[in-house]
């Protein structure tokens, strides 16, 4: 093992002394001052061909007829070499002749950062603010006068019933339509968006290339029975053929370009660039580059088809390793080389921006795509799998500072060395936001407990915020419903309504002033937990067989294991593993609120539910004593006993109600513990808590305890590491704040705490799952919201991705700057010591 | 003084990253024969339980005035109890709503104890860590250490022992030393006029137990002294100490850097603020008594390596100064 | 991604130009004049300005109606592809299933609380329970912009017409 070149440590001790070259300082300084850019590209594409083939009324398209659209619109949209122009934060539109050229051609959108829009979505709902996207407050857009006629008139009137929402609510019937629209305060629904959390099986493109796969496609086609198989198998072959058309012709301008290039060196650039574009994807890829640019013109390819809410890149370092290898053992590259281009792809990546609407920024404020890429961990036998190139890719992350990607690190003790840890822990303290960090062994035991072979599990990676899939053949959407925990524990408390009465929501269990103790009161909240999984599965179903029906994805489908084989689109369930996530907000604040019932109304009977109620409804004016009261009830994060097994109860019961249900596409619920930063919006909007929580206040993160509940470190990691894995089965985000240190010892310190929580004590507890990093430097948060300009870059951890600083509403800033914050290192420091030892000669 | 049933804890204090090797786990224990002006946890002094307050979790209720029989509390007041009066009955803390009136100091039976530290057993293993008992002064109850000790290393833990030097060092040798790895002992001052003064008792038994214990085979010593402008730093002291330590045999001596919490940390217990400055000593005011210790130290013509200065950009550049025993072993 | 989008979205025009804030003269009227002087303001729109009726109403087609849950008060609009036609009451179609968007507030208080509290939110008064929307959301997403505009376009927003 040791033989293997990229297990070489003195290389990565090498690795750290590379820099930026001045070609990505300038890069990465205009993709950080761009403002994003409407792109009519699309939309203006898919609107015209949708009309021309008579698609935009049908209740039905079949998945060839949607591959031959979008393999015209790849063989339509313009092959973007290197952009001809940005629009600059401060200056306006700049011309970028002259600018170094990238080494990845294509894009996303046809803009330099482009808002690529999706009619068939939710496009239609920037509808209202089209003529404002260029001066709302938080993250404008910049759109042309002629561009909003243009939507206003031609292109969102085509979709007014022809997109997702309308088709899903017009089959929903009166009980489900109230669902799908009314209940935005309980769930939300995110197949309104798009299905796109999951990972491409780029293995697959790398090793065989898409020519061959189609070829396999036809040749599968002549034998299938059946049309609809036969169907498919062409589906697929046309979206492979549109694919490689879109590589050869960004090749075909590359080359174009060189042609009219007066510069010897620019003109050589772009022949590497046309030379790598017409190679890759079509042909298995021979070189790290033609890896790299194999990825990015599928990616392009995909993102077409489905709008990129945490559309994920997977295991790079593991995919690429291979070629890299090759490569530096050719001597056709080297460290710095390697770094270049993956930064380069890192700048590919954050080409475009989702379009929200204003107020969406309140529930994913400032997110970008949340496309995440894995590194580290183990391989399919279980082996370590770091390798030089997960050290590599770090580095570009740490240097480059970007949100996207969403760079996830995996660590498995007893497995990775202990220095692959540290070298994580190092770009924690150098980022103060990234890389999160998962437990290997935790998350597989999780993934296998759902079914996942073992080989299958270990070869999980990230997808959107944190949640590990199978990669390359789990079709999971993790993130398809967002559940509002504290609504449903509303529920519990007020007999199924709401706060302020109104129609029977939820089940109607009873007055919780009657039940005989606290186990009535959580059957109670289980009946309606039950309700709202029964709910809000059922929309979701509901939501897939709309996109069965209008949006197959034969893009994705023909890049991933499982369609070719089994002859089925990924929308009817064509993957290898099949499910859907729910990501549940407010966990915390639901256990203390239950522990708090437990302690004081039900066992020690310091407060009747009447009163309980009233103080509520009065969000605790003239009831301080009692809030305080409630306050001290045992929290989660904490040794108690009490808040301990509310906790697994409660982890258990969200875990049985979605886990026991199946999907339409015949796989298994799963449930996640991540929030975005819905737990500020929907906090904005809930009532005063059991927990002693005040109306209007952010729930905690993700499954973090709630700030300053639990103000030491080891006994909140204590606790988090002896939840039960089991029951978390689409992930976790757990958010620790650490103000920083520059004492030597922080990287050692850290990275054994990261031990510590990941370890399962001899059995004795499960083990930390996942952890993030906020490591704030307060000075430098004064400063950057003091001077947003000089700080376009400051990242910070949300809940599960990083955002900057800048773009991230004062709500959302407020909660994370009042996080509980351990220190790295106690204002007193651990002394200096001098040696007596050495007695001169 | 005499060692009767089992002391109080004052606190335990998890992930502590400097009290010892590795990530600790803190025991403090109740009782002190000091009275160091610049004590870090004045609440430790006394071996009894007393009241804390809190004020900031404080909302006002009043219900600690009508819980006190003595009339002792007072919402007005603000540092709420009136010392003189109370006889820390607790029937304020117990009335206290949200746990701003509190007792600090609990019995923990040496089992109950044991089990509650070795919760952080993970944190210990992968940092080289374990438990540092604390005070107050901990070596005021040897019996007690020994139980804790025994059970504590027989599970393996490192045990790191902080003590002020006012022990009955034979009886610590015979029960507390066996089990222990670190003793880290504090010196403040060499004088013992000037230790009347500020830590309010003679030093003879400090000094004579150090002695003793540098002398000690097998146990790892570590000599520290704090760092207080005006007190420790007095012309004379950190050489005379210096002096000391070279002549007992120590190897090394750390400076600890000056705490100004110990400023206000008297507060919640009602004790009176001392006078010293209420800030941080830069990495340079500080560099002022490192150099005085090493031109003392050349003196006995010992050499030492010239310490890391803060990194660029630190916040806290007066919290990080840091030097290892192995960095500074380069100097010969 | 998310209902609360559409909604607010939807309705930002809408609650925008319903507030007091915009049309001041209208503050502290009720919630029914209200209501009616912003359809009918939308009417007059169209009528008097060809860009705006070019914008907004050729080609269009959508029905709502605006009523309170217990159908006291009611307001419609419709665009017929041709012309844009608001009027009070329900234009003598009851049934919820004849309109394209049916915007229903829980009670008249609603209607007043959000068009002339300071600054309207949809959102809470969806979660609120103080309205619900059945329909075709994107054409409420339509009404808003042609609100948004009609907003510019009577110098009630900074910008003004484009």
């Amino acid at each position: 093992m040791s033989t293997d070149l990229l297990l070489d440590p003195v290389r990565l001790g090498r690795l750290e002394q590379i820099d930026l070259p001045p070609r990505i300082v300038r890069l990465r300084e205009l993709h950080l001052r761009a403002v994003p850019e409407v792109c009519m590209e699309r939309p203006r594409l898919l609107t015209r061909l949708a009309r021309e083939r008579s698609l935009l009324d049908r209740t039905r398209i079949s998945v060839l007829e949607q591959a031959r659209l979008y393999r015209e619109v790849l063989e339509s949209r313009e092959p973007v070499v290197a952009h001809a122009a940005a629009w600059l934060e401060g200056t306006g539109e700049v011309s970028l002749r002259g600018e170094p050229l990238p080494l990845l051609a294509g894009s996303t959108t046809s803009r330099f950062k482009g808002v690529p829009l999706y009619p068939e979505f939710l496009a239609l709902t920037l509808w209202p603010e089209l003529e404002e996207l260029p001066r709302r407050r938080s993250n404008p857009y910049r759109i042309r006068p002629a561009e909003v006629d243009e939507l206003n008139h031609d292109i969102f009137p085509s979709w007014i019933r022809a997109h997702v929402a309308e088709v899903a609510r017009a089959r929903a019937g009166a009980s489900l339509e109230d669902g799908l629209l009314g209940h935005v305060d309980l769930y939300l629904l995110s197949k309104l968006s798009c299905i796109s959390h999951t990972i491409p099986d780029f293995g697959r493109v790398l090793r065989r290339g898409l020519l061959d796969l189609a070829e396999e496609a036809r040749q599968r086609c002549r034998r299938a029975r059946g049309a609809d198989r036969r169907d498919l198998y062409s589906a697929l072959e046309e979206a492979l053929l549109g694919t490689v058309a879109w590589g050869h012709r960004l090749s075909a301008e590359a080359r174009a370009m060189a042609e009219r290039e007066p510069d010897a060196a620019r003109r050589a650039g772009l022949r590497a660039l046309a030379e790598a574009h017409q190679r890759a994807p079509a042909e298995p890829a021979r070189t790290f580059r033609e890896g790299l640019t194999a990825i990015w013109t599928c990616w392009n390819a995909v993102l077409l088809e489905n709008a990129n809410y945490g559309l994920s890149l997977g295991r790079l370092d593991q995919l690429l390793a291979d070629l890299y290898r090759a490569d530096l053992e050719a001597g056709r590259i080297d460290q710095e080389g390697a770094l270049e281009l993956v930064c380069d792809f890192w700048l590919k990546v954050g080409d475009h921006v989702p379009g929200v609407p204003g107020t969406g920024e309140a529930f994913f404020g400032a997110t970008g795509s949340n496309q995440a890429v894995t590194l580290g961990g183990v391989d399919a036998e279980g082996r370590c799998a770091v390798n030089e190139l997960s050290h590599l890719l770090l580095r570009a992350t740490e240097l480059m500072r970007l949100r996207d990607p969403n760079v996830n690190a995996r660590y498995h003790p007893g497995v990775n060395p202990p220095a692959w840890l540290r070298r994580i822990c190092r770009a924690n303290l150098r980022t103060g936001a990234t890389p999160a960090i998962h437990n290997d062994r935790a998350v597989v035991r999780a993934m296998t407990a759902r079914g996942e072979t073992l080989a299958q599990a270990r070869d999980y990676g990230i997808v959107g915020c944190v949640e590990p899939t199978s990669a390359g053949r789990a079709y999971g959407h993790s993130a398809a419903i967002l559940v509002n925990l504290v609504s449903v524990l509303d529920l519990a408390l007020f007999r199924g309504t709401r706060r302020d009465g109104g129609q029977l929501l939820g089940v109607d269990t009873g007055d919780p002033g009657g039940f005989a103790g606290f186990g009535a009161f959580r059957e109670a909240l289980s009946a309606q937990i039950d309700w709202l999984a029964a709910r809000t599965t059922a929309l979701n179903d509901l939501l897939g067989a709309v996109h069965q029906d209008i949006h197959p994805t034969p893009i994705l489908s023909s890049i991933f294991e499982g369609p070719m084989e089994q002859g089925l689109d990924l929308s009817r369930g064509g993957a290898t593993i099949n499910g859907s996530g729910v990501a549940v907000v407010g966990l915390a604040d639901v256990v203390d609120s239950l522990s708090a019932l437990q302690i004081h109304v039900y066992e020690r009977r310091t407060v009747g539910f009447d009163a309980l109620r009233e103080a509520l409804l009065r969000d605790f004016a003239g009831d301080a004593v009692l809030r305080a009261m409630l306050a001290r009830s045992p929290r989660f994060g904490s040794d108690d006993p009490v808040a301990r097994e509310n906790a697994t109860w409660l982890l258990g019961e969200l875990d049985r109600a979605f886990g026991s249900r199946i999907n339409y596409r015949g796989g298994r619920y799963r449930v996640g513990y991540w929030t975005m930063t819905t737990h500020v919006g929907w906090g904005s909007l809930a009532g005063a808590l059991p927990s002693g929580r005040r109306a209007g206040a952010p729930f905690a993160s993700g499954i973090t305890p709630v700030s300053g509940a639990v103000p030491c470190l080891a006994t909140s990691l204590g606790a988090m590491a002896g939840l039960p894995a089991e029951a978390i089965t689409s992930g976790m985000a757990h958010n620790v704040k650490f103000t920083p240190s520059s004492r030597a010892r922080s990287e050692a310190d850290l990275a054994a705490t990261v031990e510590a929580y990941f370890d399962d004590d001899d059995g004795r507890r499960n083990g930390g799952m996942e952890v993030q990093f906020t490591l704030l430097r307060p000075e430098a948060v004064a400063d950057a919201l003091a001077h947003p300009e000089r700080h376009g870059d400051l990242l910070v951890r949300v809940s599960g991705y990083t955002a900057y600083l800048r773009d991230l509403s004062p709500a959302m800033r407020r909660e994370i700057l009042e996080r509980t914050a351990f220190a790295l290192a106690s204002e007193g420091g651990e002394g200096f010591t001098l040696s007596l030892g050495e007695v001169q000669a | 003084m005499r060692e009767v049933g089992s002391p109080l804890v004052a606190a335990i204090k998890r992930h502590s990253l400097e009290d010892g090797p590795g990530i600790r786990t803190v025991v403090f224990l109740k009782g002190c024969a000091f009275r160091c002006s610049f004590c870090q946890n004045p609440e430790t002094r006394d071996p009894r339980a007393e009241i804390g307050f809190s004020p900031a979790s404080c909302i006002g209720c009043g219900r600690c005035v009508q819980a006190c029989p003595r009339d002792a509390a007072s919402t007005t007041a603000p540092e709420r109890i009136d010392r003189d009066r109370c006889d820390r009955c607790a029937r304020c803390a117990g009335a206290c709503p949200s746990g701003s009136l509190h007792v600090i100091g609990r019995t923990h039976e040496p089992e109950a104890l044991v089990a509650a530290l070795l919760r952080d057993r993970p944190f210990w293993r992968h940092s080289g860590g374990g438990v540092t008992f604390s005070g107050g002064e901990c070596l005021l109850y040897p019996r007690y250490l020994e139980r804790v000790l025994r059970l504590l290393v027989a599970e393996g833990v490192h045990v790191t022992i902080q003590t002020g030097g006012g022990f009955d060092y034979d009886r610590c040798a015979a029960r507390v030393w066996p089990y222990v790895r670190l003793v880290q002992f504090d010196v403040k001052l060499a004088d013992p006029r000037a230790h009347r003064k500020h830590c309010g008792t003679d030093n003879g038994r400090i000094l004579a137990n150090l002695r003793r214990i540098l002398a000690e085979p097998g146990l790892e010593v570590q000599p520290r002294v704090p760092l207080v402008p005006g007190v420790t730093d007095a012309p004379g002291n950190l050489e005379a100490i210096v002096e000391l330590l070279v002549d007992a045999g120590a190897d090394r001596i750390t400076l600890l850097p000056y705490n100004p919490l110990c400023v206000r940390a008297g507060d919640r217990v009602g004790l009176p603020r001392p006078l010293h400055p209420e800030r941080f000593l830069t990495w340079e005011e500080e560099g002022a008594a490192r150099e005085r210790v090493r031109r003392a130290l050349g003196a006995r013509r010992i050499r030492t390596a010239a310490p890391e200065g803060p990194a660029k950009g630190d916040l806290h550049p007066r919290l990080t100064v840091l030097g290892s025993t192995d960095r500074s072993r380069q100097g010969a | 991604m998310t209902l609360v989008d559409w909604l607010d979205r939807a309705d930002r025009g809408l609650g925008a130009v319903l507030a007091g804030r915009q049309i001041p003269a209208a503050r502290g009227a009720a919630a029914q004049a209200c209501l009616g002087l912003l359809l009918r303001g939308l009417e007059a729109g169209a009528c008097a300005s060809e860009s705006f009726h070019r914008r907004h109403v050729r080609g269009a087609r959508a029905r709502f109606l605006f009523r309170t849950e217990d159908r006291a008060l009611a307001s419609h609009l419709v665009l017929d592809g041709a012309e844009l036609r608001a009027g009070v009451g329900d234009d003598g179609r009851p049934d919820d299933a004849e309109w394209d968007v049916v915007v229903v507030f829980r009670d008249a208080s609603s209607i007043s609380r959000l068009l002339l509290s300071g600054s309207p939110d949809v959102v809470l008064a969806l979660v609120r329970r103080q309205l619900r929307v059945r329909g075709n959301l994107a054409l409420l997403y339509k009404l808003g912009f042609m609100l948004f505009d009609l907003g510019g376009r009577l110098g009630l927003r900074p910008g003004g017409a484009p």
